[in-house]
């Protein structure tokens, strides 16, 4: 058998809420007078997997092995209007690896084969090797380890890769550990742009 | 009286020869001899003012496809993208009229570029491989099609990745090119096309980007070739292949191989395949082996689209490392020297003629001249002369006309001083530049010249003559404080107006008088981190987010807010009826109307979809030309934009030792101009500031270790005497320089950071 509620009682709900509401608030503000507001982004000048230009040398993955959640919060991005759509893509294939018999690598680079390739516009099928290819993240595996941002590079690549932080998976550490490990500084918090 | 005219018809020849001491055709790839060299002789060493006059332009579809030169014909593959047609084209050398074309209808989609093959000629024929991979064999005189051959449908070659790139090779009777698919290499009758000979491709060898090229290995002529697995030389006279060394290369093979005698050949490529040189000999049975000499990792030394050139027992190529740097090899593959700190020329490409090098820079079109000798890098002169990246056609020389090309068009300029120069107007004119230009007068430095189109020649100033011209500090207007007119925390922007210095930092904008002393202030909405006056006195402050717009006395007349398009503003600046925005969000220019409305983007169109701004900063100057000179540090250079967003030239290269350059990550962050057309820019890391003549000679360094040496972004502002005013963003202060007699500048032109009255 419940009691009616007392008039205190409705007022002590009321005050502890508007409490909260207030202690909302000021957190809020602190956040952002401290420099806290708007989400972790990369810097793609900044990061070095964009920067470096030689083959051969090893990529930073600590986007993917810095981060708190098990599957970094971090995504490779291919800008498609800059993509080149080549059909030996050195972000795609391990370009060491052993050829076909079409000359194509045998090999893939991306660890977690987390790039998707197809060929997309006008097939013209005497000349499949100049056909345009799209190459899609998938982002259910893409761990942001940077490989394929470090081998898109010129004369095959247009540097159309890149790393983004994703907002719906990261949890927005006040203190990033991936900003903690970035050799360059290349994490951010910034308010989110729409282009 | 007739055996007289006969004899001053043969003085006037012989006068004429010795003048121009040899001329030769180019009449395929890598020229006569397929070895990157021309016989021509009698070239000038150095340019006259200008740089050489450029004889003839014409627009070209983006590719790579270099001219073949032959008879005073200059034939070159082209593509009409709109018609859908492939283009075989025929101009004359002298004055790029054309000729004949040949079509053919053929849908080719940008792949990297659409052309890269070079013709081969021999005067009677033209032969050209398609980016499809059609063999076509042209009359030289008409561009009528004698005969074609398909090699997809012959030889069920597959076209490799970004179409064809392999020049045909030219020899008396034949024409020997790789086919890949049933044969390696194919030697066909210039005549009529009938194949003399093929050499069976057991291992299924694709087709590559390489090129045929002729060799004597173990005293025997041969064919040398390469594919993605490796070198290999068939016998010239039968196409019996000889000898194959294995190795994997990858993704495409570009390059060629090249023969260095002592039955050795250099085979160099891009993705991480490196070097090998190989000795190609006869083992006791009789059969050509090959084996390893040395080999090169891509640390160590690679190239990636162009052969080396071998003189003087060295080889020279642009290589792939450090941007790609112009290097001296030994025949052991060690390096002599590089043009480390001086050039760097990406995957530009190169020939030798006259004891000189001609090396384009392949992320610009500026083109070099260095003098070619195995002790050290010289440079003789150079040359803005193409605009744009992927500058990799190679070129072609022949009556000392140099015919070279970029993505949008091929131009010659003529490089044996035959024809008298025309004025920088007129040449800006006829490549759709304004003139961007090399100094006149020798000197040791590097120097290039920048000049708009109807000013006349600049004084050349080597670098030891530079640091000589000095300013000096003349004060120091302290604006740190708590107090009116002071600042607290940040002192980011300036500008001069008159006779009063505008700044901005916190959110306030301060007026002084150019003494120093406080006018007016106000306040701003947000902190400010731009500050220019426009033309009609109105005080524009670049925020983030957003530009306040103020009258003189701080009434605030409109604020503009475009959500999509002020990331952060750190410079503001006005050409004519537009305003422009420096936007470090984008890494771009926008441009806008008065009234506020967006108009376009400039410099989103660079390779790297933006200015290289890892400083966040964003700085540039607008001349009273209406062009825009952006300070772009991650490239180390200063840009020049026409006010549609068209780049006109640059200047300006890395070094952490010549003053003259650029060093760090990301410099230089400002941009001012003087009355006079200098170029004021501000350093940090090492905070200084230069001054640079209108032409991009180094003129004056200053204040190093006079600035908090953790300043950075350090706005200037010049007055219309030609005093420069420098922020120190730590100490707060404005650091007022005079220049000393050598670069004091009259009070008659008016500052370009200044708005006119």
């Amino acid at each position: 058998m419940s009691e009616q509620p007392t008039r205190r009682d409705v007022l002590g709900h009321a005050a502890r809420g508007a409490a909260l509401l207030g202690l909302g608030g000021l957190g809020a503000y602190v956040a952002r007078k401290g420099g806290l507001a708007g989400p972790w982004q990369i810097d793609a000048g900044l990061c070095i997997n964009t920067r470096l230009g030689l083959v051969g040398l090893d990529a930073c993955q600590l986007c993917a092995t810095s981060c708190v959640l098990p599957l970094s919060a971090v995504r490779a991005v291919n800008d498609h209007a800059k993509c080149g759509r080549c059909y030996i893509c050195p972000a795609y294939f391990d370009v060491k690896s052993a050829l076909d018999e079409h000359g194509l690598p045998s090999g893939k680079l991306c660890p977690r084969d987390a790039i998707i390739r197809k060929p997309i516009g006008d097939i013209d099928p005497r000349d499949p090797a100049n056909n345009y290819y799209e190459y899609v993240i998938d982002e259910t595996r893409c761990n942001g380890c940077g490989l394929c941002v470090l081998a898109c590079k010129e004369p095959a690549g247009l540097t159309s890769l890149r790393l983004e932080v994703r907002y719906n998976l990261c949890t927005n550490c006040n203190r990033c550990s991936i900003a903690q490990a970035c050799p360059k500084n290349a994490y951010e918090r910034r308010p989110a742009r729409t282009t | 009286m007739r055996s007289v005219t006969l004899g001053l018809l043969v003085l006037c020849s012989a006068v004429t020869l010795g003048a121009r001491a040899r001329a030769d055709d180019w009449p395929q790839f890598r020229g006569p001899n397929r070895d990157g060299i021309s016989r021509e002789t009698g070239l000038l060493h150095k340019w006259p003012a200008g740089g050489p006059k450029v004889l003839w332009t014409t627009d070209a579809c983006q590719g790579y496809a270099a001219a073949a030169i032959h008879s005073g014909r200059v034939y070159f593959e082209d593509y009409d993208r709109e018609a859908k047609e492939y283009l075989v084209r025929c101009l004359t050398l002298a004055d790029g009229k054309e000729l004949w074309r040949f079509k053919e209808s053929k849908t080719l989609r940008p792949n990297h570029g659409i052309t890269r093959a070079v013709p081969a000629v021999d005067g009677e024929h033209v032969f050209t491989l398609d980016p499809k991979c059609i063999f076509h064999c042209l009359d030289a005189k008409t561009g009528r099609e004698v005969w074609r051959k398909d090699l997809v449908e012959t030889y069920k070659t597959e076209i490799p990745p970004w179409y064809n790139g392999q020049c045909p090779l030219i020899e008396p009777d034949r024409v020997v090119i790789g086919v890949g698919g049933d044969a390696v290499l194919v030697a066909l009758d210039k005549a009529t096309g009938n194949e003399i000979w093929r050499t069976p491709n057991s291992e299924k060898w694709p087709l590559s980007h390489s090129s045929v090229m002729p060799a004597t290995l173990g005293g025997v002529k041969q064919y040398v070739w390469c594919t993605l697995f490796g070198p290999l030389g068939v016998r010239a006279e039968d196409g019996k292949l000889l000898w194959h060394h294995e190795r994997k290369f990858n993704v495409a093979v570009a390059t060629s191989p090249l023969p260095i005698g002592d039955d050795r050949v250099f085979m160099t490529a891009g993705y991480d395949a490196g070097s090998v040189m190989v000795r190609v000999a006869k083992d006791a049975g009789g059969e050509f082996k090959s084996q390893t000499v040395f080999e090169l990792t891509t640390e160590q030394w690679n190239s990636e689209v162009h052969t080396p050139i071998l003189f003087d027992q060295h080889m020279f190529a642009v290589g792939k490392k450090q941007r790609g740097l112009f290097t001296c090899l030994d025949l052991d593959g060690k390096a002599v020297w590089t043009s480390a700190d001086q050039a760097f020329f990406g995957l530009g490409s190169y020939l030798l003629a006259d004891g000189m090098f001609f090396v384009l820079e392949g992320d610009t079109g500026m083109l070099r001249l260095l003098d070619a000798n195995t002790t050290a890098y010289r440079e003789l002169d150079h040359a803005q002369l193409l605009s744009g990246d992927n500058v990799w056609g190679p070129m072609t020389l022949s009556n000392g006309k140099l015919v070279l090309r970029d993505m949008t068009k091929m131009i010659c300029i003529d490089v044996a001083g035959q024809t008298t120069s025309s004025s920088s107007s007129a040449r800006g004119e006829a490549m759709g530049i304004t003139a961007l230009r090399a100094a006149t007068t020798p000197g040791p430095t590097p120097r290039i010249v920048l000049c708009s189109a109807a000013e006349d020649r600049v004084p050349s100033a080597t670098t030891a003559d530079a640091l000589r011209m000095g300013y000096r500090k003349v004060r120091s207007i302290d604006a740190k404080g708590e107090g009116p007119g002071q600042f607290a925390d940040e002192l980011r922007g300036l500008a001069i107006r008159g006779d009063e210095l505008y700044a901005v930092g916190d959110s306030q904008v301060v007026v002084f008088s150019l003494e120093g002393k406080v006018q007016r202030t106000w306040k701003t909405g947000r902190p400010g981190t731009a500050v220019a006056v426009a033309p009609d006195g109105a005080v524009y402050v670049g925020e983030e987010s957003q530009i306040e717009i103020f009258e003189r006395d701080g009434k605030l007349r409109d604020t503009w807010r475009d959500a999509d398009r002020f990331g952060l503003v750190t410079a503001i600046g006005f050409a004519g009826d537009a305003v422009l925005i420096g936007d470090v969000g984008d890494r771009c220019i926008r441009r806008y109307d008065k009234s506020g409305k967006f108009q376009a983007n400039i410099g989103r169109d660079s390779h790297k979809r933006g200015f290289m701004l890892p400083n966040r900063h964003l700085d540039f100057v607008v001349d009273p030309n209406g062009v825009i000179l952006v300070a772009n540090p991650g490239q180390h250079r200063i840009e020049r934009y026409s006010s549609s967003g068209d780049l006109l030239g640059q200047f300006g290269q890395f070094s952490e030792t010549d003053p003259a350059g650029f060093p760090g990550c990301c410099n230089p962050t400002n941009i001012a101009l003087g009355p006079r057309g200098e170029i004021v820019v501000t350093e940090k890391a090492a905070p200084r500031v230069k001054v640079y003549n209108s032409g991009g000679e180094l003129r004056a360094v200053m204040g190093e270790a006079g600035f908090d040496p953790n300043c950075k972004n350090m706005d200037v502002a010049v007055d219309a005497r030609g005093r420069v005013y420098v922020a120190d963003t730590e100490r707060l202060q404005i650091v007022v320089f005079e220049a000393t007699t050598a670069t004091s500048h009259s009070a008659s032109a008016p500052a370009s950071r200044e708005s006119q009255p």
